[in-house]
């Protein structure tokens, strides 16, 4: 168990060199030993000089909704600009706005992040205050006067999170999220075979320690 | 041409979102409100008019750098969005009459009167403790034979954290 969290880590530790690697290809412009090395001297320095609490990654990553959120999300960053942009410009001025408490199902502060980032980037909704423990982000909705609009900005807070978690939630993430839908009278999401199988590996190991 | 029309069609479309976001800096009520105008249509202006850009130069060096620009902003811009609102919010720098409903201040009157349970708990926990530690004090005096007969108990209550 510690040696798979060990090589978990040193998997993320990887991962964010890499990533800090491409960004200083990025901005040299150029692919060569020169820069891919001093590039990885700076990212192993980075890391050093600012260490920060390691990510809790899921280790699950699903395309097809992984895409689909990317859609999804682009489609309404270009919808919703324009309707802001609209209501800047109408002659009517715009209505009151409304904070929104939402409950989500996770509680990884990971998804928690990406939820209020989301919610930041698509306008019309601005996260202005996290419950951390409780895992409930209060969303700020533009022009959002009346018990329609209210349940919109709520819906859609609840589609990013189910997308998000859909894309890269852990699976103990899933079971949450689906104990959340079913209460809401929704039909669960990803039930699929490979999920299952995961949990059912995931209890057979547990079973297998507990035995001896 | 057709590549000069689509950059041409995407350059406009970011000056008039970014015009956008600058009146509605204006003429926005509050500042949550204003939080929304200058924040979000001037970053997706941002992305058109460096998708426009890219269309022209066509070479792989300026693309990646804005591809950097543009992944930078959208880490920062919504965390910038959020501090300022927050603070805004804290701060108490808002219109209560441009709020139709605001269920923080509901949970912050709830976390309030959880602090004031919690505080005269504590407090009445604070007396009980100090009459006992009187009540020690004369027994001691008194040879110890009146062991504190009306002692206190300690106050276990807990606030209240359901939701």
């Amino acid at each position: 168990m510690v040696a798979r969290r060990r090589r978990q880590n040193f998997v993320e530790q990887l991962l964010y060199v890499l990533v800090l690697i491409a960004v200083w290809i990025f901005l040299w412009d150029e692919v060569s030993g020169m820069v891919v090395i001093s590039g990885a001297l700076l990212a192993f320095a980075l890391m050093r000089a600012f260490y920060l609490p390691p990510i809790q990654l899921s280790g699950r990553l699903n395309v097809y909704y992984g895409t689909y959120f990317l859609l999804w999300f682009v489609l309404n960053v270009f919808i919703a600009s324009f309707q802001v942009a609209w209501l800047t410009v109408r002659p009517r001025p715009v209505d009151a706005g409304s904070v929104i408490a939402v409950d989500l199902a996770t509680r990884s502060d990971l998804l928690i992040t990406l939820v209020t980032m989301v919610n930041g980037l698509i306008p019309g909704s601005l996260v202005i205050e996290i419950d951390r423990a409780r895992a409930v982000v209060f969303v700020h909705g533009l022009n959002c006067a009346d018990a329609e609009e209210l349940e919109r900005v709520r819906e859609k807070t609840h589609r990013i999170e189910t997308l998000l978690i859909c894309a890269i939630g852990s699976p103990h993430d899933i079971e949450a999220l689906n104990d959340a839908r079913a209460e809401r009278g929704l039909k669960p999401v990803l039930e699929k075979r490979a999920i299952r199988e995961r949990a059912r590996r995931a209890r057979a190991a547990k079973e297998a320690r507990a035995r001896g | 041409m057709t590549l000069d029309i689509v950059s041409t069609v995407f350059i406009a479309g970011a000056a008039f979102l970014s015009l956008a976001a600058a009146i509605g800096a204006v003429r926005f009520p509050d500042l949550l409100s204003r939080m929304h105008a200058s924040s979000k249509p001037q970053l997706f202006g941002l992305v058109m008019v460096m998708f426009a850009v890219g269309l022209q130069i066509q070479q792989w060096g300026p693309v990646t750098t804005m591809l950097i620009i543009v992944l930078f902003q959208l880490f920062t811009v919504p965390v910038a969005a959020h501090m300022i609102g927050r603070a805004g919010y804290r701060t108490k720098h808002l219109r209560r009459s441009m709020l139709y409903r605001d269920e923080l201040d509901e949970a912050v009157a709830r976390a309030q009167a959880r602090d004031v349970h919690a505080r005269e708990t504590a407090e009445r926990k604070q007396a009980a403790q100090a009459a006992r530690d009187k009540d020690q004090e004369t027994a001691d005096q008194s040879g110890g034979s009146a062991s504190g007969e009306d002692r206190t108990p300690i106050d276990h209550d807990e606030p209240d954290t359901g939701r």
